[in-house]
C-alpha cells in the first residue's frame, strides 16, 4: 500500500496527468479490511517553492471544500481528502476521458454534442445555485465518465459569490485568471467575474463543438458571447432554454 | 521660482483603535520644487501599511534629479515595486502586500503627477475641483471600455476593486500627467492641488462644493472636509494633502 487515510488505504497505479501546481494519479482504493473499492483518481498539490506554498495550500483547501460541497450528477464529486499532509490531496472518480480529447478525436455526433452541452449547463446551473462561479469552463475541465456522463470539474479557480464576506469596505485587487480563449472581455480588461463570464465560456464551447451551423444555436452563441455583459443571458437556465428551443428541430 | 503659500494635511484611520494603512508625504522641498504624496495600503492583503510606508519612504529619499528624466515617473514606480516585493523577506505573509500611490512634484516648469490606484488628484479651477487622475478601479475600466454604462454599475459591487496597484503580484500600470503652469494657474499665479485617498473623496463627492473662500484656503478646506467625514462616519482610512503654490515672484517686504 502507498498510503492510508482514515478507514481507507490506496495503491498508486500510475501518474495520469500533470499541471502547473499539481498532478493526478490513478489509484486503487481499499477499505481497511482490504476490500477493493475500485479505481479512482487522486489529485495532489506539487511540492512548491516555500514562497508559494502557503498560498497554494490555502487555494487547494478552498478548491476541495467547494468541490466537496457540490453533489450533482454533472459536477465531479470528491470522496476523500487529506489537506494536512506535506502534499495535500483528494480522491475523486476516475474519468474515462475529457471533452477536449473527445473534440480532438472528432467522434461526437450532433446529438451527443447537444447532450454534453446540456449536461455542462446543468452542472453550471447547480454551481451558480450554490453561489459559486466556476471561472475556468473549458473542454479539458469537462470530464467524461462511464455511460457518457459528463461532469464539470477542476475547482481551482472557483469563487464564492457569498456577499457576506464583502460587507466591509475593503479595497481588493482584481486579477484576470483562466484561459484566454474562454475569457469574457471584462475579465481580460478588468478582472471582473460574474455568472455572465461563465455564460460567455459556455458560449465558446458551442463554437468548440462546431454547432454554429444551426441558425438558432448561432443566435444563442451570439447572445452568450456578446461583448457587453448586460447584452448576454443573465442566467444559464435562460441560455439552456433557448438552446433547447433552437435544437428541437434538429435530427437526433 | 515656485513658492508654497499654504498647505494642510490630515490622515486618520477608519476607527481610532485601528491601524492607519494610508501613508502621507506632506509637501516637502526637493530641489527647487515640492513633492507630496498619498499611498493607500490595499486592505485585503497582509502588509498593507508596510507597503504604503515603503512607498513614501522611497519618495522621501529621492534627489531632485530623480524627477528630471523623461522616464522619471516610470523609474520611480519600478523602484517602489521592487521595495514592496522585497517586503516578503521581512515577513513571508506579505507576499500579496500592495499599495496605491499618487504623488505630485511641482517643479520649475509644471506639475508632474505619478498615479497608481484609486487615490485622486484634484485641481481647483474657478469655484470647482477638477479630478485630474483616473481611478484604476474595475468599474472605471469597464465604463471606459464601453462594457457597461455608469448606470448599469451603480448598484454593483466592485467599486473598491482595483485593477492596478504596486505589488509583487501585479503588472505595473500607471498614469503619468504633466501640467504646465500656464495651463493650470489662476490669474493671481496660484495653483491649488488636493490629493485625497478614497476615504476622503467619497464624502467629498457626495456634495462636491465648498465656499470659494474655503477652496482658496487649504487649512479651511482640510478642516471642513474632516468635519464632513467625521459627521458621515469614515468608511475607510482618510487622508488629504492640500497645497496652494504660486509661480509669481513674491513681494519681499524688506527689498
Amino acid at each position: 500500500m502507498d498510503g492510508y487515510h482514515g478507514n481507507y488505504k490506496y495503491k498508486i497505479i500510475e501518474k495520469i496527468g500533470e499541471g502547473g501546481f499539481g498532478f493526478v494519479e490513478k489509484i486503487e482504493l481499499f477499505n481497511i479490511d482490504g476490500h477493493r473499492c475500485g479505481e479512482y483518481a487522486r489529485k495532489s498539490l506539487s511540492d512548491l517553492d516555500p514562497e508559494l506554498r502557503a498560498e497554494f495550500r490555502r487555494r487547494f483547501a478552498r478548491e476541495v471544500s467547494y468541490q466537496a460541497s457540490c453533489v450533482h450528477t454533472h459536477v465531479a464529486n470528491i470522496y476523500l481528502c487529506d489537506l494536512k499532509s506535506d502534499l495535500p490531496w483528494f480522491i475523486m472518480d476516475l474519468a474515462a476521458g475529457d471533452l477536449q480529447k473527445d473534440i480532438e478525436k472528432g467522434t461526437l455526433t450532433t446529438s451527443q454534442k447537444i447532450d454534453v452541452l446540456l449536461m455542462v449547463a446543468d452542472g453550471l446551473i447547480y454551481l451558480h445555485s450554490m453561489g459559486y462561479l466556476h471561472r475556468d469552463i473549458k473542454p479539458s475541465n469537462i470530464l467524461r465518465f462511464k455511460d457518457g456522463i459528463y461532469k464539470v470539474s477542476d475547482f481551482g479557480l472557483v469563487k464564492n459569490l457569498d456577499k457576506s464576506s464583502e460587507s466591509e469596505v475593503i479595497t481588493k485587487i482584481a486579477t484576470a485568471m483562466g484561459t484566454a480563449k474562454y475569457m469574457a472581455p471584462e475579465i481580460s480588461i478588468a478582472g471582473d467575474y460574474s455568472k455572465r463570464t461563465d455564460i460567455f465560456a459556455l458560449g465558446v464551447l458551442l463554437e468548440d463543438l462546431e454547432m454554429l451551423e444551426n441558425p438558432g444555436v448561432h443566435k444563442v452563441y451570439m447572445k452568450s458571447t456578446a461583448r457587453r455583459p448586460p447584452d448576454r443571458y443573465a442566467e444559464v437556465q435562460e441560455m439552456r432554454n433557448e438552446l433547447v428551443a433552437a435544437i428541437s428541430g434538429e435530427p437526433k | 521660482m515656485i513658492k508654497l503659500l499654504s498647505s494642510s494635511v490630515f490622515s486618520f484611520p477608519k476607527e481610532v483603535a485601528r491601524k492607519n494603512e494610508d501613508s502621507v508625504l506632506p509637501p516637502r522641498k526637493v530641489g527647487s520644487g515640492f513633492l507630496m504624496a498619498i499611498a493607500d495600503g490595499v486592505g485585503s492583503y497582509a502588509g498593507a501599511s508596510s507597503a504604503s510606508e515603503s512607498a513614501i519612504e522611497y519618495l522621501i529619499g529621492l534627489q531632485p534629479s530623480a524627477f528630471e528624466s523623461t522616464d522619471a515617473i516610470e523609474k520611480i514606480f519600478e523602484q517602489i515595486k521592487v521595495r514592496v516585493s522585497n517586503l516578503t523577506h521581512e515577513d513571508p505573509s506579505y507576499y500579496e502586500a500592495a499599495t496605491t500611490l499618487t504623488f505630485c512634484y511641482a517643479g520649475e516648469k509644471g506639475i508632474k503627477i505619478g498615479h497608481v490606484g484609486d487615490c485622486r488628484v484634484y485641481l481647483k479651477s474657478d469655484s470647482k475641483l477638477i479630478q485630474v487622475t483616473k481611478d484604476h478601479t474595475q468599474h472605471q475600466m469597464l465604463i471606459d471600455e464601453g462594457l457597461y454604462k455608469p448606470s448599469e454599475l451603480k448598484e454593483a459591487s466592485g467599486k473598491n476593486t482595483l485593477f492596478s496597484a504596486i505589488s509583487k503580484k501585479i503588472n505595473l500600470h500607471f498614469q503619468e500627467i504633466f501640467l504646465r503652469y500656464d495651463q493650470v494657474c489662476a490669474q493671481d499665479g496660484s495653483v491649488s492641488l488636493f490629493i485625497m485617498s478614497d476615504g476622503a473623496y467619497h464624502p467629498w463627492e457626495l456634495r462636491p462644493r465648498f465656499l470659494e473662500s474655503t477652496l482658496e484656503d487649504p487649512s479651511r478646506f482640510a478642516a471642513n472636509l474632516r468635519r464632513r467625514i467625521v459627521r458621515l462616519v469614515p468608511t475607510d482610512d482618510c487622508s488629504l494633502v492640500a497645497v496652494k503654490l504660486t509661480v509669481k515672484p513674491q513681494l519681499d517686504l524688506f527689498d
